[in-house]
C-alpha cells in the first residue's frame, strides 16, 4: 500500500510535468495541445488524490494525510532528479 | 520583499542550518539513543510490560521510599525502550528545589542498568530548541527570533519566487547560480507544507516566553502562574508541585489502577504512572496511555493515591488547545512508524539543505560584484564552516560517544565538547583555507568522519553491522548504514567541488575572456 500511493503520486507528478511545455521540450516532444494539456492535468490531479487514498488505507486518515504530503514530496523529489540527470542521448534531441 | 528574504535569510541562516540539521537528528533520537548505549543487550528482552512496570515501581519504592515524587516508564514501544525511573525527593530547605535523580533499570531483573554516560540523541534534540553553553531561555530566545524570521523568509520566498508551478519540476544543473537558486527553489516547494508546519509549530512551542504578556494577562505574571498555563497546555489540567509534606495515610493498592488503565486503554499500553506525594493523604497517581496519536491527545487518568478514587478529568477539550496540540504532535512526528519517520527525516534534510542552499546562493550571486570584500569573504567562511563543518562535528559527537573513557567524569558534557571543538577547529581551518579549497577539503572531511563511523563501532563494541544486521536488529543497524550513506554523499559531494574547483582554476590560466565564459 505505501509502494502504491508512492508509485501513485510518482506517475501524478510525472503527468503533470509533462503537461508542461517546457518537460516537453526537454524530451524532444512536441508542445501539448490544450486538450492533451487537460487530460494530463487532470489525469495528474486523479492520481495525486488517488495516492491520498492509498496512504489512508495503510495509516488511516488522519496519519495517512500527513504520510501524504511527505509521500508527494519525495516522489517529485525523485523525478526532478530523474528530468534533470536523464540520459544524455535524449537531452541532445 | 526580496530584502527581507535575503538579509533575514542570510542573517539567521547560520542558527537555522544548526537548528535544523540537530532537530533532524532528533527524529532518530531513539535510535541514536539505543546506538550510543552499546552496553544494552543485541537484542532487547521480551518482557510484559506489567512485569516490568511493578519492578520499576518495587525499585523507587525501595530504594527512594522518602521521595516527593515517583514516575516509572516501562518499556513499549519505539519511544520508550527502557525501563525508566524518575525520582525527585522533598526540597532540604524551604524554596529549594528538591534532589532528582533519574535512571535504567533492568526489565527483567528489576536493577540499575548500567550504560555509559551519554547525552544520545537527546542531547542533539534539545539542542535544536536550546543550543548549547548558554542558559536555556537565551537559547530559547535566539532560536524562537530564528524561527520568527524563518517565517517570515517562508512567506516572502513563495512572493518573490512567483513562478512557483512553472518552475516545479525545474532543475538545471551545471549553469553557475543558475543551478543553486533551482535547487533552492525546489527543496522550498516541494516541501512547503513541512516548513510552513514545523517553522509555525516551533514557534508555538515556545509562544509562553515571546507571548509572555499575553499569557500573563489571563494567568498573572511570575514563575507559578507561568506553569498553571503551561500545564493547561500541556496536560489540561494542573500538576500537583507542593512541595510540603502532608499527614502519612496509607496507600491504596496500585493494582486496581493499573486494571483500569488495560480494560480503558488496551494491554501493554502504559506511557508512564507517576505518582506525586506518595505515602500521604494528599498522593496522586497519574496514569498515561502510551499510544501516540495526530492529534497528540493521550489519554489520562488521575487516582487519589490515598483511597484509590478516580479523579475525573476536564470533560472539554477546548478547540484552540486541540488545534496546538496538533501542530505540536505534527512537529515533533511521535506518532510516526518508520516509513513515515523517514519522511520525517527527509523532510528535515530537505530543510536542512535549503537554508545551506540559500547561504551559499547569497555568495554566489555576489562573487563578482563583492569578491575581496571583508563582509563577502566572511560569509563565505562562514558558510563553509556552518555547512561543511556543522556535519563532520555531529559525526564527531558519535565518534566522542565510542572514543572517550567510559568511566570519565563529565562524560556527558565532553562529548557535547568534542563536537563543539570539532566545529571550532573546521571554523578555523575554514578562515585559514581558501574558500574554494576549503569547501572540499571539508566535504572529505565530512565524508570520512561519517563513513568511518561502522568501522569505529565495530572496532570498538561487539554491537556492529556484523552483528546488528544478522540479528535484524535493523534501528541499530540504520544509525550505522545511515552514517555510511552520508559518508558516500559527502565523498560524491567533495569530487564534485573538487573538479569544479580544477576546471575554474584551468579557465583562469587561459586568457581573461574565456575565463569569464567559463565561469
Amino acid at each position: 500500500m505505501i509502494i502504491l500511493a508512492f508509485f501513485l503520486s510518482f506517475a501524478a507528478w510525472t503527468a503533470l510535468a509533462f503537461a508542461m511545455n517546457r518537460h516537453r521540450r526537454d524530451m524532444g516532444w512536441k508542445p501539448a495541445a490544450p486538450a492533451q494539456r487537460l487530460i494530463l492535468r487532470s489525469v495528474g490531479g486523479g492520481l495525486l488524490a488517488a495516492s491520498l487514498w492509498a496512504c489512508a488505507g495503510h495509516w488511516g486518515w488522519s496519519m495517512g494525510t500527513v504520510a501524504w504530503f511527505g509521500v508527494m514530496t519525495a516522489s517529485a523529489l525523485v523525478l526532478v532528479v530523474a528530468l534533470a540527470f536523464r540520459p544524455p542521448a535524449r537531452r541532445a534531441s | 520583499m526580496s530584502w527581507l528574504h535575503t538579509w533575514g535569510g542570510l542573517l539567521t541562516g547560520w542558527i537555522l542550518f544548526f537548528v535544523f540539521l540537530t532537530g533532524t537528528a532528533g527524529y532518530a533520537e531513539a535510535e541514536l539513543d539505543r546506538w550510543m548505549r552499546p552496553e544494552k543487550p543485541l537484542v532487547a528482552a521480551e518482557v510484559v510490560q506489567a512485569d516490568a512496570l511493578a519492578l520499576g515501581l518495587k525499585f523507587v519504592q525501595e530504594k527512594m521510599p522518602d521521595a516527593r515524587r515517583w514516575l516509572v516508564s516501562p518499556p513499549g514501544g519505539r519511544e520508550q525502550p527502557e525501563l525508566r525511573y524518575f525520582v525527585e525527593n522533598y526540597p532540604e530547605t524551604e524554596g529549594a528545589r528538591g534532589k532528582r535523580q533519574s535512571g535504567f533499570l533492568n526489565p527483567e531483573t528489576g536493577e540499575k542498568a548500567e550504560y555509559r554516560a551519554t547525552g544520545g540523541g537527546r542531547l542533539l534534540y534539545r539542542m535544536h530548541y536550546q543550543l548549547h553553553y548558554i542558559p536555556t531561555t537565551a537559547g530559547e530566545w535566539i532560536v524562537g527570533f530564528c524561527a520568527m524570521v524563518m517565517f517570515a523568509a517562508l512567506v516572502t520566498g513563495v512572493i518573490i519566487h512567483a513562478r512557483i508551478f512553472k518552475d516545479f519540476f525545474t532543475f538545471r544543473p551545471g549553469t553557475g547560480h543558475r543551478n543553486w537558486l533551482d535547487a533552492h527553489n525546489l527543496l522550498g516547494v516541494l516541501s512547503l507544507p513541512y516548513f510552513l508546519m514545523i517553522t509555525y509549530s516551533g514557534l508555538l512551542f515556545i509562544c509562553y516566553l515571546y507571548m509572555a504578556p499575553v499569557i500573563a494577562s489571563e494567568y498573572g505574571w511570575g514563575e507559578d502562574n507561568r506553569r498553571q498555563f503551561t500545564d493547561m497546555m500541556f496536560s489540561g489540567r494542573p500538576f500537583d508541585r507542593n512541595t510540603e509534606r502532608a499527614a502519612p495515610a496509607p496507600s491504596a493498592p496500585l493494582g486496581p489502577m493499573l486494571a483500569t488503565a488495560d480494560r480503558l486503554w488496551g494491554p501493554d499500553n502504559i506511557g508512564f504512572v507517576d505518582i506525586t506525594r506518595p505515602g500521604t493523604a494528599a498522593a496522586r497517581v497519574r496514569i498515561l496511555e502510551g499510544t501516540r496519536r495526530v492529534s497528540g491527545d493521550r489519554a489520562e487518568l488521575l487516582f487519589d493515591g490515598a483511597s484509590g478514587d478516580v479523579i475525573d478529568a476536564p470533560a472539554v477539550n477546548p478547540v484552540p488547545r486541540a488545534v496546538s496540540e496538533t501542530l505540536l504532535s505534527l512537529h515533533e512526528g511521535l506518532f510516526a512508524g518508520p516509513v513515515l519517520r523517514w519522511l520525517y527525516l527527509l523532510a528535515g534534510l530537505m530543510g536542512t539543505a535549503m537554508i545551506g542552499s540559500g547561504l551559499i546562493l547569497w555568495t554566489k550571486k555576489r562573487r563578482v560584484r563583492l569578491e575581496g570584500r571583508f563582509g563577502f569573504a566572511l560569509v563565505e567562511r562562514l558558510n563553509v564552516a556552518t555547512v561543511g563543518g556543522l556535519p563532520t562535528a555531529v559525526a564527531a559527537y558519535l565518534w566522542a560517544n565510542r572514543l572517550l573513557p567510559v568511566d570519565i567524569s563529565g562524560r556527558v558534557a565532553w562529548e557535547a565538547n568534542v563536537m563543539f571543538l570539532t566545529w571550532a577547529a573546521l571554523a578555523v581551518h575554514a578562515a585559514l583555507r581558501p574558500a574554494a579549497r576549503a569547501w572540499s577539503e571539508q566535504c572529505w572531511i565530512a565524508a570520512a568522519a561519517f563513513g568511518l563511523i561502522p568501522l569505529v563501532n565495530a572496532l570498538t563494541t561487539d554491537q556492529h553491522l556484523g552483528a546488528s544486521l544478522p540479528a535484524g536488529q535493523w534501528e541499530l543497524a540504520a544509525v550505522d548504514l545511515t552514517c555510511l550513506a552520508f559518508g558516500a554523499g559527502f565523498a560524491v559531494v567533495a569530487r564534485a567541488v573538487g573538479r569544479r574547483r580544477q576546471e575554474t582554476a584551468q579557465a583562469k590560466r587561459m586568457s581573461p575572456p574565456v575565463a569569464e565564459a567559463a565561469e
